[in-house]
């Protein structure tokens, strides 16, 4: 006697999850940084909206940026207060991944 | 006990015997150089590890950012800059628990420095950012 088990579909199915998985992981980083620029440009003081249209976030394949100029207006200067814009952003993001907020989509 | 956080990243700073002026927020004028500057709250948001319906004391994340100010060079063009207290101002805050400081603090850690310079104004400031990790209630 003997009992034949064919898994063919089965993993076929487990390898299409993980590859949908492991694209929506490489895009992740990506939504954060988006998400980051966006809170960004929202607080961010405005004179001429240079500093705003100059916030960028960039990325591809499990990694991104977001670059901001005008470090000064970030960070202060002796004698001009600090008017940080991305570090809180990155806060918020950072702690809305921690709570679970941006998952790989499945 | 501190009133605020500031206050105990103030007083914490004071208790390393560092030689240098601390102030909340800024500093008075004519204030020599070098002197440390306390910004509190920069941002204040709900600790991503707690759950919200389920953290009756409520923890948060929280940056401070810490600025050093010093002097570039002395009226003889010579470099008086020192390399060694934005290090030691770094390594006093990088895992203190604080504790003077109003709130129970769970943990700090020095997440960013920046190095700037204003040639015009002779000045490097040295900008540290602390996320400080501490409870509401």
């Amino acid at each position: 006697m003997s009992t034949a088990w064919d898994d063919r579909a089965f993993q076929s199915a487990l390898r299409s999850h993980l590859n949908k998985l492991e694209k929506s992981s490489e895009e992740l980083p990506k939504r954060m940084t988006d998400a980051m620029a966006e809170r960004a440009r929202s607080t961010v003081a405005r004179d001429t909206g240079g500093t705003a249209a100059g916030i960028k976030s960039t990325g591809g394949k499990g990694v991104a940026e977001l670059r901001a100029p005008n470090p000064y207006l970030e960070f202060g200067t002796s004698r001009m207060a600090a008017q940080p814009f991305v570090r809180p952003a990155r806060n918020e993001v950072e702690q809305a991944f921690r709570a679970g907020h941006y998952k790989p989509d499945l | 006990m501190a009133a605020s956080l500031a206050g105990a990243v103030k007083a914490h700073i004071e208790a390393q015997s560092l030689g240098i002026a601390v102030f909340r927020d800024s500093a008075p004028d004519n204030e020599p150089y070098p002197y440390v500057t306390v910004l509190e709250d920069i941002s204040t948001v709900p600790d991503g590890v707690f759950n919200a319906y389920d953290d009756p004391q409520g923890h948060v994340s929280e940056l401070v950012q810490v600025d050093i100010w010093q002097q570039s060079r002395n009226a003889a063009k010579v470099k008086v800059e020192s390399y060694t207290l934005p290090d030691a101002v770094m390594k006093a805050l990088h895992g203190t628990l604080l504790p003077t400081a109003p709130k129970q603090v769970s943990g700090c850690q020095v997440v960013s420095r920046t190095r700037l310079l204003e040639p015009e104004n002779n000045i490097v400031h040295t900008a540290l950012t602390v996320q400080v990790r501490r409870v509401l209630v």
